[in-house]
């Protein structure tokens, strides 16, 4: 096995990748000998898969065969198309490490199988399992995922060892944003906090340029550019283009000539916007980057003047408006020391050389990193059976061992259930279900007279252990829960929209259009287990259709009858 | 205790500084990559030892008298630290036996009778730590917890005294002392402690925001029952803190609402200025982060302080006071209930007109709220066309209503009212007197005069019985 770890930075619209050379990190040029590949996939006429720069040149052309920001989607359930073939978005972009991986691989004249991977910080855990199986499938080893504000962080830290500050790292890249507040001293970095938002980024800012575009358009030609294709995809290049030079000049003239045609009359995309419009375009979305700001202020305890620096990482923060918001926000004038399309990819390579050795840890830099979502279990209380009981707090420094002593509820109880769940709801189902095992052995008394006590361990790689254990016994029995390793937890989804079609569509019309009705109406919306039920009697029962199984179809049509009684 | 110093390696009492400095040398060696245990080990160490950097130290013993009893005093730490009170007061109680000559076992001893709830003897045995020495100021902290605990308010009073002259000053004792001093009715004593607290120049961490809250909250009532010349100053660095540590306090919205309400409705409190609780209004609406249940909250508290501030303003009248609360206060009742008491209002200000309308230039100006509710009515009183359509109308409403709810203030200020109003629509058969119709006759057939347009035998008269 080569010993070679490199970093990937894999974004929502480029991908970098990086390694330790004489202790500094090393961009590496791709095929195109570019530093920066953009993470586009397609498939071309041929039936040959295409990557980066090609693969973006071929989505102005024929966007059908072409998929654009995966990452928006990895961790999820949907397909995306490319042309006939439905391709999930973690093989998508496996495609694309694979890539990474052909051209570190020529560039270093080795097999390289070793890497660590950036992710947002506030990616959650399916979305960081979704990533390593990614990675996994074009032929990685995942050494470790690093947090992308971290990684910034550490290509600025390796530099700065002698610093003593608190770092606040603004990471507003493609499509997520991320916060994290740091302390460096004494050439360790740790971590504080981190907060974010995984649905927000450069895309949204393209998508709020193209509505107002797209509207002018419709009102003075009432054609709709969204409708189609190819014109859409031009006015998101037009609009992207747009927003980049609004970050040198007060205003850009667009001008699309032919976008699209009406009554075979060719119409032109003819607006000019003015840096002042763009900020009012925008305004909503900057202030959706003030929250995780507070939280993370918040979580650290620190103030707002005690931040010694702002490090701004993602192409996104370019955008003059953004600079201006954080000035606003924070009274402070963010700094560009690291370079922002770079800085992850570096402090991936960073991390890796740390792991491979390369970077000795006695006198270089070290860093402590925190979990970013509560850690918790269902408990009972006097109002409900649904509370989650905090076990790790957010924004704890990782690893960490915590354990709290829970009661039995009711008298005589011999067993006692532990479900595990990540989120920060005060409702536990309301979060992400992790896990869940049964303590056998209690002996049975009143209840609230015998303990439980349960004990949580995070370590560095995400790994989750729980242990629960009879106090007056000693029994105990526990589960890991690896959250960097596949579950295939996932429910296999049938593909049900086509369920009218099926031979047996037609007697069941009615009640799926009854139940369809009832989802949308007020009773439901009140009662959220109930329309939960719905929903799945009616995926069950459209699943049946389509797989044209009569007998199945309508043992989901009386459950259906039942709980739309129920609503009576 | 000492055994975070010790992980850390370093001499108990270390500074602060320190601690950083040895918590920062120690994860070099200890990774979290490397050796994860030693370094949550560490990790905890630094962590306790950072947020009991306001706590207060603890008394100073001497050396055991003997070498094995320093065994007992680690199990002892070791209980106590993992929860267990159980054990940690039964083997406090056994090292007392076996060590008479160590105070630090009674001390302990005290501490963990005080967690199992043994209040009376814990009473018992702080009594005798301050018998065995009357200059310490521990003691005197501890017997002084212990009194109140067990409910002895006077005598916690005087303990307190005590400990406070013997130099106590940590913040939970502060707090506990001016509570004693609240309960026992010496008000001016306890604004002075926590003025002594909240004039700190310092920057306040996360872990203490709630014995900054509770301080404030102390303070706000005793300065409110006394009137206090300190009041503008609480007033102020109430406002400060919450613009300071807004993001801290996001979890006390609620309770600095309630605090805010109580305080602003309690009678016997002084108000504060208007530009003071405007500013912590808007602290505490920005800690909201936009929840609507919260923003309520907010806006309920700057209700009560409208509300008080209109009551005390010698130039707003009677009825506006009315008014404000039959605007505000009534949304929980009855749609019927409230609109009775709108016209109740309405008509009230329509017989003092020239009054309310001089009143209501003082509402536009400085109860913007208030006068928003009311705009509408005073537009059309101010119009002065049709003031007495304007009457009739509400009159009509406020007839049908009055006979369901009663109390009116209307009818009660202006009795002439009322007397002309019964004549026309109550019947007189209920009284002994003979019945005089003081308006005309309605005829069955004669248009109704609700203005249906129907004739009354098919309208107004079948309602009327």
């Amino acid at each position: 096995m080569s010993s070679t770890i490199i970093g990937i930075d894999l974004g929502t619209s480029t991908t970098e990748a990086a390694v330790i050379r004489d202790g500094k990190p090393v961009m590496i040029v791709n095929l195109d000998q570019e530093i920066i590949t953009p993470s586009a996939v397609g498939i071309d006429n041929g039936g040959n898969w295409v990557i980066g720069e090609k693969a973006r040149a071929q989505y102005l052309l024929s966007p059908d065969n072409t998929a654009i920001e995966v990452k928006r989607k990895i961790g999820t359930n949907e397909k995306i198309m490319l042309g006939k073939q439905s391709c999930t978005p973690v093989a998508l972009s496996a495609k694309l490490l694979e890539y990474v991986r052909t051209y570190v691989s020529e560039y270093l004249e080795e097999e390289v199988t070793r890497a660590v991977i950036s992710v947002p910080a506030y990616f959650d855990d399916i979305q960081r399992q979704a990533t390593v199986r990614a990675g996994m499938e074009a032929g990685f080893q995942v050494e470790r995922i690093i947090n992308e504000p971290t990684a910034a962080a550490l290509s600025y830290g390796l530099d700065h060892m002698e610093e003593e500050s608190h770092i606040l790292v603004y990471d507003l890249g493609g499509g997520t944003f991320d916060v994290t507040l740091l302390e460096m001293f004494d050439g360790v970095l740790e971590v504080k906090a981190s907060n974010g938002d995984n649905r927000l980024g450069g895309k949204d800012f393209d998508e709020k340029l193209m509505d107002w575009l797209n509207g002018q358009f419709q009102k003075k030609y009432g054609v709709d550019l969204r409708k189609d294709m190819y014109a859409c995809v031009r006015l998101k290049e037009e609009a992207e283009r747009c927003k980049k030079a609004l970050s040198t000049q007060e205003s850009y003239h667009v001008l699309v000539p032919m976008i699209i045609e009406k009554a075979g009359q060719p119409l032109a995309l003819d607006e000019t916007v003015t840096a002042e419009q763009f900020e009012e375009l925008v305004r909503e979305l900057l202030e959706r980057t003030h929250r995780p700001m507070e939280v993370v202020l918040a979580d650290s305890g620190i103030l707002p003047s005690e931040i010694d620096r702002v490090i701004l990482v993602g192409g996104s923060t370019r955008m003059p408006v953004v600079e201006k918001d954080i000035r606003d926000f924070l009274n402070m004038e963010p700094s560009r020391a690291v370079d922002p399309d770079y800085a992850v990819a570096q402090g991936a390579a960073i991390q890796a050389g740390i792991i491979e050795g390369t970077i000795c840890q006695e006198d270089s830099i070290l860093m402590t990193d925190v979990n970013p979502y509560t850690l918790g279990i269902r408990v009972m209380d006097k109002m409900t059976d649904d509370r989650m009981s905090v076990i790790i707090p957010r924004n704890v420094t990782i690893p960490v061992t915590r354990s709290e002593i829970y009661f039995t509820s009711w008298d005589y109880q011999t067993e006692a259930r532990i479900e595990v769940y990540q989120g920060e709801s005060s409702v536990a189902s309301s979060n992400h279900f992790l896990g869940a095992f049964t303590v056998q052995g209690v002996p049975p008394r009143k209840a609230g007279t015998e303990k439980i006590g349960v004990k949580f361990s995070y370590d560095m790689n995400g790994m989750l252990q729980v242990k629960a254990s009879i106090l007056s016994t000693g029994l105990d029995a526990s589960i890991e829960i690896n959250m960097m390793e596949d579950s295939d937890t996932a429910k296999e989804q049938t593909d049900v929209s086509r369920w009218k079609e099926s031979s047996y569509a037609k007697p069941f019309r009615t009640v799926i259009r009854r139940v369809e009705r009832a989802l949308k109406g007020p009773e439901v919306s009140y009662d959220p287990l109930l329309e939960e039920e719905l929903e799945d009697a009616l995926y069950e029962l459209k699943a049946a259709l389509v797989k044209e199984d009569l007998e199945l179809a309508k043992e989901a049509e009386e459950d259906l009858m039942e709980l739309l009684g129920e609503l009576q | 205790m000492n055994t975070y110093y010790e992980i850390l390696g370093l001499a108990p009492g270390a500074s602060q500084t320190d601690i950083k400095k040895a918590y920062f040398r120690l994860i070099r060696q200890y990774s979290p990559e490397s050796d994860p245990e030693q370094f949550q080990k560490i990790r905890e160490a630094y962590e306790q030892l950072k947020n009991m950097q306001n706590a207060p130290e603890g008394p100073v013993f001497p050396p055991f008298s003997e070498p094995w009893a320093e065994n007992m005093r680690k199990q002892i730490e070791k209980y106590r630290r993992e929860g267990d009170t159980g054990r940690f007061r039964d083997t406090c109680e056994e090292a007392w036996r076996l060590f008479p000559k160590d105070i630090q076992f009674l001390y302990l001893l005290v501490l963990a009778q005080r967690q199992c709830g043994n209040t009376g003897k814990a009473v018992k045995n702080a009594e005798l730590l301050v018998q065995k020495e009357p200059d310490n100021k521990w003691f005197y902290r501890e017997l002084a917890v212990s009194y109140m605990e067990r409910g002895f308010t006077q005598k916690a009073y005087r303990a307190c005294e005590k400990a406070y002259e013997l130099g106590c000053r940590d913040m939970d004792f502060l707090l506990i002392y001016a509570e004693e001093c609240h309960n026992y009715g010496v008000y001016d004593r306890g604004v002075e402690i926590l003025l002594e607290v909240i004039r700190q120049e310092r920057k306040w961490s996360k872990e203490e925001m709630p014995e900054l809250v509770s301080a404030y909250m102390g303070l706000l009532k005793m300065c409110g029952v006394m009137r206090s010349e300190n009041l503008p100053e609480v007033a102020d660095g109430l406002g400060r803190m919450l613009e300071q540590y807004g993001l801290y306090l996001e979890d006390y919205v609620p309770e600095l609402c309630m605090m805010m309400s109580c305080v602003w409705t309690s009678k016997e409190n002084r108000l504060m200025e208007v530009h003071q609780a405007e500013r912590v209004l808007a602290a505490l609406g920005k800690m909201c982060h936009g929840d609507p249940e919260m923003e309520e909250l907010v806006e309920r508290a700057k209700e009560e302080y409208d509300h008080r501030r209109i009551m005390e303003d010698p130039r707003i009248g009677e009825t506006l006071e009315y008014g404000y609360e039959v605007y505000f206060g009534l949304d929980m009742l009855d749609e019927y209930v409230r609109k009775y008491a709108v016209a109740d209002v309405q008509l009230c200000m329509l017989e003092e007109r020239e009054e309310i309308l001089k009143q209501a230039r003082i509402l536009e100006k400085e109860y913007p709220d208030y006068y928003e509710k009311l705009r509408g009515f005073l537009e059309k009183m101010r119009s002065g066309r049709d003031q007495a359509y304007l009457k009739d109308g509400l009159l009509k409403i406020y007839r049908r209503l009055s006979q369901e709810s009663k109390g009116g203030r209307y009818y009660e200020k202006y009795p002439d009212e009322k007397r002309r109003a019964e004549g026309t629509i109550i019947c007189g058969g209920m009284s002994d007197e003979p019945y005089v119709r003081d308006a005309k006759k309605i005829g069955r057939n004669d248009p109704c005069p609700c203005g249906s347009g129907k004739k009354y035998k098919h309208c107004c008269m079948k309602k009327r019985v």
